[in-house]
This record gives structure tokens, sequence and C-alpha cells, in this order.
């Protein structure tokens, strides 16, 4: 919401040759309260920028704001608070895209009107595609979702032609121009040799093109080539990296500018400002001087083979082709002046000026909007630590927007499998909803109008297959964001809401088992997500290293684990003559070793202590070194009570799970009951210790003899190996209650 | 007094009788209201082929013409002429001809015979009883004897049938595809891709050969359009307002993805084409208006006005007799006509019940009518709960296939009865005999229907919390007990057991909010759209 009735816009554009016209046409169109960008993207557009702060001072804005917005990168970085500061000030905000999640950012916290400008699309494609790979094919909803607040305002018409309606329909108009003014004086020609604006050479594929076609082309012509250079290029014409000046005297000294004109649908900023300097150009035709109206101008060439011509003819002196050729720029030049261009720009800002007051008006008539739902999704049947983890994700979700004061809806899915029983779902909290969802085919055409029908007007299968959760309602399309809990996709899913991951490793490249070939299927799955939450820097690794995901896409969270409530002092101390291992059927949980070291611990070490095996699939000894000693009592998959109060009575907690997997989070539920655990020593469980400050026993999980001798330290030991264990208080910091907020932030950036 | 005339525009596809359309049943309501206005006339013009089929559906509703005139392009297209004629040819070869008659009579005795023979043989106990049995085909080969010659002729009609049967063999799928092809383009041809596009190209010259007619009609002030299908409208170069019902497809993709194929996906850009060109618009909802055409179309809201629907009554088809029970028994024998019609095989045929007690739903099936929490919650309340009720759906089990594998794969075949294509009257009855009307709708355009048709015949309703609901249906008390979450079946049933269990205090709670309702009358909702007509055509007023 606004807070004063001043126009202002945000001009978050960076492109220094054409600042200066475009702020000068800004302000002869009626505003005076611009903001500039002060800290600028790592991106090559932006190499070398620096902030101009000269129309901070036009700005009637407190000063702390100012300050706080002009240390904001506004480009990749804002956050919800600096985008709804901005709101309350600025009624425009005009922008170039370099991460198209800054898309999402306005169109979720900036109140007022949201304009694109734009030079041209990326590699001669579309603003559309471009909206696509920026935004892993959401920008579209995002644009949609700002309606009547959207524009794109490209430098000249054409630049949009062939964009699909969502964006050629929200075209205002803001050519660019050139100043009147040429800088540092007119044009000399004075050295005999033919320039070629080329820069970034080495590092942008196109312009590397463009300099190896023209040297081979103009090869026994004296030339020079100018643009900023990031690379060493090996060629003492091309003059390097120049200051503005420099670059200028260059230009004007030149007898001859050639222009190659391969993007047609970029603005070519040095063409413009050879055109203000009055240097002379020579062109091929098709190209950026075509679509500006220079079709007839005696500078056009067919080919190269003509564009040699003409430029040998000015080199030696052909003055009457010199003076055609700049007479007709001039009046080409004049249609781009700021004073022909000006009425473009006031159309334009008082478009902008009248839509931002109606929608204020109109906004305060909208009716309240219903609950906003997001899903958290287990993908398989998984039971144990997947679903717990589930669980709790659902409830951090629920927490975390409840505590930033943007409720959200959670609702829970599982696969409608008989797997599951009411009681596996019992101690989810009432807010949060559950349903159930089998997974459904769409055929390639099929997705396709899905996505058409979502509003996704250029989207096109690339799998012959997509997945769809139907859960007989709305295939989940109700809830703005699908939170998956791990990778396990067979078949992509259609992308109608954005996905987010939550992967818990990566056991895959760690083991010689294949996944039957699927695994390409789970790489591709995160992805295409809009993130991926990771809660060990170890899957983080595995995240980057293994699925090649972007770096920025991988978000490292701290794990929810479950807590027991601490046991109420009784005085009476239970015997503690067991200790308890948790463990399953996988082959990760390291078994075989396990019951070689118990058989080492029993027969040769004398141990003590019996040791109670509980988890799913635990009900018996399945092979004969399991039955070998009555030491050994399998207790099967009990409920969480029998589970607590078969913790609370033991010596100590035991996870000889093998070196590689995504940790037991059973040591942090035995901390909580001041149970303290003996582990194997491996990345997670390590980083799990950190986090919790469990004050865990370690032991190498891959030899037997060692993990027997610390179950024998743990028996002999237990008062020292309890005192390590972290006080009730401290554990109650990791709890979900304190870590939702850490959850939250990171999903609230996908929706 | 002066009058002034507005225009309505139609452009239904060819074959599309409006008798059948709920778009047509509005129509006729609409020129209704428009009859108590003495200072307005509308002018319909509408495609050739839909003139008659207008005039029909005017007549069956008694639609004064005072209100209005209809104008169309002389003359149909000649193919659709022809199209008719082969239909109308159809149905006529449908009865049995003299020809037909004989080749069944033969057929008969032909079987007759064979029974004789084979009983004879299987009882005979006498060996020359059974030679005997042989004398007539004896002398059949003796005859054939004779006719030698033309058992030459028969031996090669033999052998061509058997070369055609090769042939058949060899080409005989691609023969039945195309003969399936033909009898799809014939039966349903608006399912069909080169019909489809033919359609599309006599409604674009039909678009022409009206539009002219409409820019001679220069008195019109400004023109109407029910509904968002057809884009040739924002042709008109006079003041337009478009009616935009809603866009429901852009909810629920995925499920509108697997039905309808192409022709729902071009059916959706021409309504988004629509859009797209509009001028002014009117909405059954603000759920409408802002959900749909101002966030997803970023239409201006300042140009959308809102006009809601009046209450649906069915009570005019209800018997007004004095005796409860007789209404009940009138009533039930609509309803079991109409299960014996509908439902399929002896179940159906042979259903006696006039008495049944069920809930009721009457809607066609679509994606955002939400079936398969209704089903599911039915389920739990027949399986779990125990109520005994069955449930009635009005709508056409192939249209959604997941629909019909729930009930199947739940053997609920006898408990969900699907009455397809019930009459009005029949509607009527079974809102009156049902013990519960259910919504479970998660989208519409207006305010559903179930609650003022179910009420007008003294049936209480539960229906889902949706914002058009919500909008329409205020009063907090009769949210709470009326309303459930659409998303949550255990919610639904939750809401059906209580809605039964307190049938009478839910209905006087109910009847209450319809009186109010049924203030407003379709008199009304013509008022407010010549409001917003008579403001576009005349903008500085």
């Amino acid at each position: 919401m606004r807070v004063d009735t001043v126009f202002r816009v945000m001009w978050l554009v960076h492109q220094h040759k054409a600042l200066n016209f475009e702020i000068e046409v800004l302000k002869s169109a009626g505003v005076d309260q611009i903001l500039t960008p002060k800290v600028f993207p790592d991106h090559p557009d932006c190499w070398g920028a620096t902030p101009d702060y000269a129309n901070d001072a036009g700005l009637t804005i407190p000063k702390p704001v100012l300050a706080r917005l002009n240390s904001v990168n506004w480009f990749e970085g804002a956050s919800a608070a600096d985008w709804a500061l901005a709101g309350q000030f600025f009624d425009v905000c005009v922008l170039s895209m370099y991460d198209g999640h800054v898309l999402r950012a306005v169109a979720n916290h900036f109140g007022g009107l949201v304009v694109w400008r734009t030079y041209g699309a990326r590699g001669g494609s579309t603003h559309a595609a471009d909206v696509s790979d920026l935004t892993a094919a959401q920008g579209e909803r995002w644009i949609k979702r700002l309606g009547r607040r959207f524009f794109m305002a490209p430098a000249a018409a054409h630049l949009c032609a062939h964009e699909p309606h969502y964006l050629a329909s929200r075209v205002v108009n803001f050519p660019l121009g050139v100043s009147d003014s040429p800088p540092g004086g007119a044009w000399e020609g004075g050295a005999a040799r033919v320039l070629l604006a080329c820069p970034r050479i080495g590092v942008d594929p196109a312009a590397t093109r463009t300099y190896k076609e023209f040297t081979e082309q103009f090869d026994g012509f004296v030339y020079s080539v100018v643009g900023d250079q990031y690379v060493e290029i090996d060629d003492a014409t091309v003059l390097g990296t120049l200051s503005a000046e420099e670059q200028m005297r260059v230009m004007r000294e030149a007898k001859v500018l050639f222009s190659p004109g391969r993007t047609p649908d970029q603005v070519d900023f040095f063409l413009l400002e050879a055109l203000r300097t009055g240097v002379p150009v020579v062109f091929l035709e098709g190209g950026f001087l075509d679509k500006m109206g220079g079709s007839a101008l005696p500078g056009r060439c067919k080919d190269h083979a003509e564009a040699k011509r003409k430029v040998r003819r000015m080199l030696t002196g052909d003055t009457s082709l010199i003076h055609d050729i700049q007479s007709s720029q001039q009046s080409l030049l004049e249609g781009l002046s700021p004073g022909r261009l000006l009425p473009h720009w006031t159309g334009g800002i008082a478009a902008l000026r009248s839509l931002a007051n109606s929608i204020r008006g109109a906004e305060e008539q909208r009716p309240p909007a219903a609950a906003k739902k997001i899903a958290v999704i287990l993908p398989v049947a998984y039971q144990g630590g997947s679903l717990r983890g589930a669980k709790l994700l659902a409830e951090a979700v629920r927490i975390g927007s409840l505590a930033a004061g943007e409720p959200y809806q959670v609702v829970f899915l599982a696969l409608d499998s008989t797997v599951y029983s009411a009681d596996d779902f019992a101690d989810l909290h009432p807010d949060i909803k559950r349903r159930t969802f089998r997974w459904h085919e769409l055929k390639a055409d099929e997705a396709r109008r899905a996505m058409r029908y979502a509003g996704y007007e250029t989207w096109e299968p690339s799998a012959a297959r997509y997945a769809l959760m139907e859960d007989g309602i709305k295939q989940l399309t109700d809830c703005e964001l699908w939170l998956v809990v791990s990778d396990r996709l067979d078949t992509p899913l259609l992308p109608l809401r954005p996905v987010v991951h939550l992967v818990f490793d990566y056991l895959q490249r760690y083991s010689d088992r294949t996944v039957g070939g699927r695994d390409l299927s789970f790489v591709e799955a995160v992805r295409n997500a809009q993130k991926i939450l990771v809660t060990t820097e170890f899957t983080r690794n595995d995240a980057l290293q293994y699925a090649g995901v972007q770096p920025k896409k991988v978000v490292r969270l701290p794990v929810l684990a479950q807590q027991f409530d601490a046991p109420a002092s009784t005085g009476d101390e239970p015997l503690r003559d067991y200790f308890v291992w948790t463990k399953n059927r996988a082959a990760h949980k390291n078994h075989r070793l396990a019951y070689k070291a118990l058989a080492i611990y029993y027969s040769r070490l004398d141990g003590r202590l019996r040791c109670m095996v509980t988890g799913v699939g635990t009900e018996a000894p399945t092979a004969a070194g399991e039955k070998a000693f009555p030491q050994v009592i399998h207790c099967g998959n009990l409920p969480d009570a029998e589970y607590q109060r078969l913790l609370m009575g033991a010596s100590f907690l035991w996870h000889p799970g093998g070196r590689i997997d995504n940790g037991n989070l059973s040591v942090v539920e035995a901390a909580s009951v001041q149970v303290p655990s003996l582990s194997s020593d491996y990345p997670a469980m390590r980083e799990f210790d950190h986090q919790f400050q469990l004050g865990l026993s370690w032991m190498n999980s891959s030899d037997p003899e060692s993990m027997a001798l610390a179950l024998k330290d743990m028996e002999v030991h237990r008062a020292d190996k309890l005192s390590a264990v972290p006080p009730v208080n401290l554990m109650k910091s990791q709890h979900v209650q304190a870590l939702a907020a850490d959850y939250w932030k990171a999903i609230r950036e996908c929706l | 007094m002066s009058v002034t005339k507005f225009g309505i525009y139609l452009a239904y596809a060819p074959t599309v009788d409006l008798r059948n359309e709920g778009l047509g049943r509005y129509l006729a309501a609409f020129l209704k209201g428009v009859a108590l206005q003495p200072d307005v006339r509308f002018v319909l013009v509408c495609p050739s082929w839909s003139s008659e089929s207008l005039i029909a559906l005017f007549e069956e509703e008694s639609v004064p013409q005072s209100s209005f005139e209809i104008v169309s392009p002389p003359n149909e297209p000649a193919i659709l002429r022809l199209y008719r004629k082969w239909t109308s040819f159809r149905k006529r070869s449908g009865r049995p001809t003299r020809f037909r008659r004989l080749l069944a009579g033969v057929r008969s005795a032909k079987d007759r015979m064979l029974d004789f023979m084979l009983r004879r043989i299987a009882t005979t106990n006498s060996m020359i009883s059974l030679l005997l049995l042989f004398l007539p085909v004896l002398a059949l080969l003796l005859v054939a004897a004779l006719l030698s010659p033309l058992a030459i002729l028969l031996l090669a009609g033999l052998l061509g049938l058997y070369v055609l049967r090769r042939l058949l063999r060899r080409y005989g799928r691609r023969l039945w595809r195309v003969r399936e092809r033909f009898h799809s383009m014939m039966g349903r041809p608006k399912d069909d891709g080169v019909i489809l596009r033919m359609y599309r190209s006599m409604e674009h010259y039909e678009g022409q050969r009206m539009q002219q007619l409409i820019e001679e009609m220069q008195d019109v002030a400004a023109w109407y359009s029910p509904t968002a299908f057809w884009p040739a409208f924002n042709k008109i170069n006079k003041p337009r307002l478009l009616c935009v019902p809603d866009v429901v497809l852009t909810d629920f993709p995925g499920g509108f993805s697997q039905i309808g194929g192409d022709r729902f996906l071009q059916n959706f850009w021409q309504v988004e084409a629509s859009i797209r060109g509009g001028e002014h618009y009117v909405t059954y909802s603000n759920e409408v208006k802002w959900g749909t055409l101002v966030d997803r179309y970023a239409v201006d809201p300042a140009r959308v006005a809102v006009v809601h629907h009046a209450p649906n009554d069915l009570s005019r088809w209800i018997p007004r007799l004095d005796s409860e029970a007789a209404i009940r028994r009138f009533c039930g024998s609509l309803l079991v006509g109409a299960i014996r019609r509908s439902v399929k095989g002896s179940y159906g045929a042979g259903f006696e019940n006039d008495e049944l007690k069920f809930l009721f739903y009457a809607s066609q099936l679509r994606p955002n009518k939400n079936l398969i929490s209704l089903l599911t919650a039915y389920k739990h309340l027949l399986r779990n709960r125990l109520i005994g009720h069955k449930l009635i759906l009005t709508g056409d089990p192939t249209a959604m296939p997941s629909i019909k594998k729930f009930v199947d794969q739940h053997g609920l075949q006898k408990e969900v009865l699907f009455l397809h294509g019930l009459k009005i009257q029949e509607l009527a009855a079974c809102y009156r005999l049902a013990d519960l009307a259910v919504n479970p709708s998660l989208s519409e355009g207006g305010c559903p229907f179930t609650f003022t048709e179910a009420l007008s015949v003294g049936t209480p309703v539960v229906t889902a919390r949706i914002g058009v609901t919500e909008e329409v249906l205020t009063d907090p008390e009769l949210q709470r007990s009326t309303f459930f979450d659409p998303y949550d079946w255990k919610d639904m049933a939750n809401r059906i057991e209580w809605a039964l269990a307190n049938k009478s205090s839910l209905l006087a709670l109910q009847q209450k909010t319809y009186k109010q309702l049924a203030q407003r009358n379709w008199g009304d909702v013509v008022s407010e759209h010549l409001d917003v007509l008579r403001r576009i055509s005349n903008p500085l007023v």
C-alpha cells in the first residue's frame, strides 16, 4: 500500500549506453522521482557497472528507506520485505531480467506496476522462451498473476514482434533513441581504417563468430575492433576495454564503421552511438538498422562483397559516398531524437500513471481470497523415517507460514495404499488436511492441452508421458506449491504448479546396485524443480556433483527430527540392561557386519547387555547369523509410544549403519529422552551430531571387531557417555517449532 | 414512448438443438423478462441453421413474440441440408421395410425347420424313421440336379463369395475403420476432426453473412452475446456486452485435458479470443469477475458487471394436490419410469419401489463437479454408516470414464443410479422425492441452481463451500448448516449424515433464505442486463 500519492518510478535497468537517454526522456515526460540500481548482478551485461547516485537527490523518500533500497540487489536478491517497502513508495518498477525469479518476487510482493524493459531476447530467441528458460517454465504463470500490472517495454517495437499473446498484448511503447548532442564532438574520420564494434569476443559465441567472419572477409583492410573485452585476444587490432571517452575518440577518428547486423532483434548500441557521432556506417541488409527504418540508406549492402567495395571506396577518399551516407543517416537519427520520441514516452507514462491509480481503487473492491494451500507429497508408499520426515515437513510448513503471518493450509498426500492405516497419520496436526492420491499418466497431447488450459501458451511436452497426481478432486491444482518428499519420480510431473523436492540422499551414487535405470528420471525430477531442499551438506554436494543442478537451486536446511518428551524423574532408575538397535531391511544398513560385531561382543567380550532390535521388518531374524544369540531380541516395528518406552529404558542406542546413508535420526530421539548413542562414523551422522550437539560415540562400521569393542565400551562407561547427551533445553532449540521459520523462508521463495 | 432496440448475437454450431441446451432455456427466460419491459425490443441474429430451433424453443417456452424478432441469413449450406436428409433417412431406415420383414420370415422358418429336424433326430428310436428324416434333403438334391445350370451359377456365386471373404479378410480392418469413421461422423459430427473443421468453415462463412445483417441494423443501440464461445461477436462495431459464464477449464486443466480432446481445446481458444477482444463484460458472480476476467485475462474490473441469477422454481411442475401421498405417488411414478428407462439391464427394468430413499445431485458429469469425492463420501455413508440411501445422479456416465470406473470398482452399480436425460418434470419429481440434494461442485460460474431448485419443491440441500455459494448464501448460520469443505470427503459425508438426521430443522432454516432469494426473478435479471446495455450504449449518461 502506497504511503503517499507522489508518482515514482524504479528504473532497475542496467544498460549504461541507454541510461542517459532514458532518464532524460523520463524526466521530460514528467517523472522526476526515479530510483536507479546501485547493486548489480554478476552477469556479463553488468560487468564493470558502477552505481550512479545522481537521481537520488530528487527522491522525496526518507533517507533510511533510500539507504536500504540502495543496498538491495533488485535483480537477484531482493527479499519480500524489500519489495513490499518499495511498493510503499513507488508506483512503477521498470526492470531488466537476469534472473527469472524476480518475476515471482514482484508478482507476490510488489504492489505497483511492473514493466519489463528489454533490448532484445537472449540469443535471438523470443522473450517467452527467455521467461521459460529463466524460471523452469513457471514465469508465464507469474506474469499472468501480475495481470494488468504487467507490461513489456521493448526498446524498439519489432523486438516483441513474435511473442505469444500474454506478452504481445501487454506492450507499452518506450522507444529507445539517442541524445541530441554527440559526446566529445563530431566525426573527424582522420584514420583510414574500418571499425568493427564487437564486444565480448571469446565470451559471447555470437560475438566470436562475428569477429571471425569480419577478419576473414576484411583481410587486407586496415581495421580496428572496439568494444569491452573480458578475455585476452591475440590480435593487435582488437583494442580491448577502453574508457568511454577513448572509445568515442576511436569512433570519431574511424573513416567508416561496418555493421554485420547479425542480430536484428537485439539493440545495437554501438550502431546508435555511431549514428549519433556521425560515423558513416556500412551495414548488411536484414540487420538492426533495417528494422529501425534504415532499409533505404546508401550504406546498406546485400553481401560482404558489396560492403567491401563501399568500404574500400570510402577508405580511398570517396567523399561523395561518405557524404551521401552521412546525410541519410542524419534523417534516420532525427527520428530517434528525444524530441521525436517524447510523445511515446509521455503517452506511456500517462497510461501507467492512470492505471496505477485505477488499480489502487479497484483492488479495494476485490472480495477476500480463499485460503491458499501447499501440498506435501509422499510419492512412494514410504513408511518409517521418510514418512516421519514428510510429516515433520508438513508441520514445519504449517508452523512457519503461520508464524510469518502468511497462513497456508497444508495438505498432506500419501499414496492410496494398503500399507497405511489411519494410525499412521493420527499424529498429524488437525489443521493439516490429509488426502490420498494415485499416479495417473497423461499422454503428450493431453499434457499439452492441460498446460494450455492452465494458461501456459507456449509450453510443449518434451516427454512422451507426464505424471499427474489424481486425488479425485482437482489433481492438486488447488495447491500453490507441490512439495515432494524425495526425488523418486519415474515419470516427469506435469508442471501445473511449481515443484520443490526434499531430497535426503543420493545413495545410488555410492552403491554398485542400480535402480533399474530409473536414476535418470530421478535426476530429471530435481532438475525440473524450482528448488531442492537438503538437510545435510553431504547431500547438498551430491545434488550438485551428481544430479548436476544449479547451486542456487539447492537449499540446505537443518534436519527436522522427532523428539520425545523427556521422562519425568520418578526416582526409580530403570535397569538399563539392554541397548536398542533401530534398523530395517535396507541393505545399506550394514546388517551383516553388525551381526558379526554382536557375535564378538557376546562370545569374546562377554557382553552383558541384551540387544533389542526394532524397526520395519524386524519381527523375526531373517538369516542364520541373526538367530545365533538369545540376547538379541527382535521386537518388530513398534508404535511410537511403545518405542519411546523401550528407548527410555535403554542403556544406549546403537546405530551400526553403513558408511553412507542419509543418517539415522533415532539418535536424536534417544537424546531427547536422555539416552546416549553409539553411531557409525559417516558424514550425515557427523552433521546431525553437530546440529543437535548430540555428543555421539563413534565406531568404525566397516570393522566388526572395533564395533564390538565400542559396544563394550558403552556398556562399561555408560555414565561418561550420558554426560555428553545435550540437556533438554538445548534439544528444544532444534525442535520443529524452532526450525520451521527456516523452512518457510526457503519455501515461500517458490510460491 | 420510444423503444430502444438491443441485439442478441447467437452463433451455435450446426446441428445444435437449442431446446436441449441450458443456454436455450436461459435465453427463453431472458426474453420472457424482456416482454415485461415495454420500452425495449430485442433482435436476435443467428445462423441460418439455428432459426428453426429457436422458433421451436420459444414456442415451447411460451415466450411472447412481441419482445423479439429473429433475423438470420437465408438458406442453410447445402452440405448441412444433405446431412439433415441423411439423418432423417437413417431414422426412417430404422423401421422394418417389406423386404426386411420377408427376410425375417424366411430366417424364422429356417430356424423352426432346423429345430424340428434336430428334435426328431435326437428323439427317434427307429432307423427307418431316421432315414425318412433325410428324404426332404434327398428331394432337394434331386431338384438341384435337375437345375444343374443353376447349380453352376450357384457354384460361381459361392466362389465369388469366397474371393470376397478373402478380400475382406485382407482389407477388412481398413474398411471397418472407414465404416466406423463414417458412423462416428454421422452420429457425433462435432467429435470428428474433419467435420469440426468443416463446421468452423461454415461458422466463419455464416459469421460473415450475419455480420452483414448486423451492419445494416443501425438502430440497434448495443449488442449482447449470452456466451463467450463466439469471437466473431467482437467484430460488431457497436457497443458490445459479452457474457462470460465461466472458463472452468482453466481451473481443472488435468481433468479436462482427458475429455473432449482437441475439440475442447479449440472451444477454449475461441473463448479466450472472445474475452481478449471483448469490450464490456457481464458475469454471474464476483468470483468469475475477479478470479477469471481480472486475474487471468487482465480485464479492467470497471468493465465487468455482475448480474446474479434468479432462483429456478420447479414447483410448477409438481401437481398442486391436497394429499401429500398423492403427490408422492405421482412423483414416484415419474421416478420409477426414469429408472426403468435409464438404468440398463434387468435391475432397472424391473425396478418397482416408488418410495425410494435417495440423495440427489442434478448435474452433468464434468471434472469440476467433484464427483469422486461425492462417491467416496457416499460409499462411506452406505458401507460404514449404513444409511441405506441410493445416490441418484443425472449425468451421462460415459462422459467421464473415471466415474464409471469408480462405481464399477466399488460395486456400486445398483446404488449409484445415473438418470441421464431427465425431462423437466422428472427432474422436479426427483428433487421433490429426494431426502437431500447434495452439490459437491468445486467451481461454478454462478451460485448453483441446486439450492433454489431443491428448496422450491421442499427438499433441503447441502452444498460445497466455494466462492459463488458464499457470495449468495451469506447467512452465517445457514452457511454452518449447509456448507461442507468440498476438498474433504469426510466433511462432506459428515454434513450429509447430519443433514439427513436434521432434515426438518435444516429445511426450516433454508426456507427462510429461499424466500429472500425468491424475491428476485428473471425480470430483475433482465433489468440489470438492460441497465448495463443502456450504460454502454450511452456512456455519457
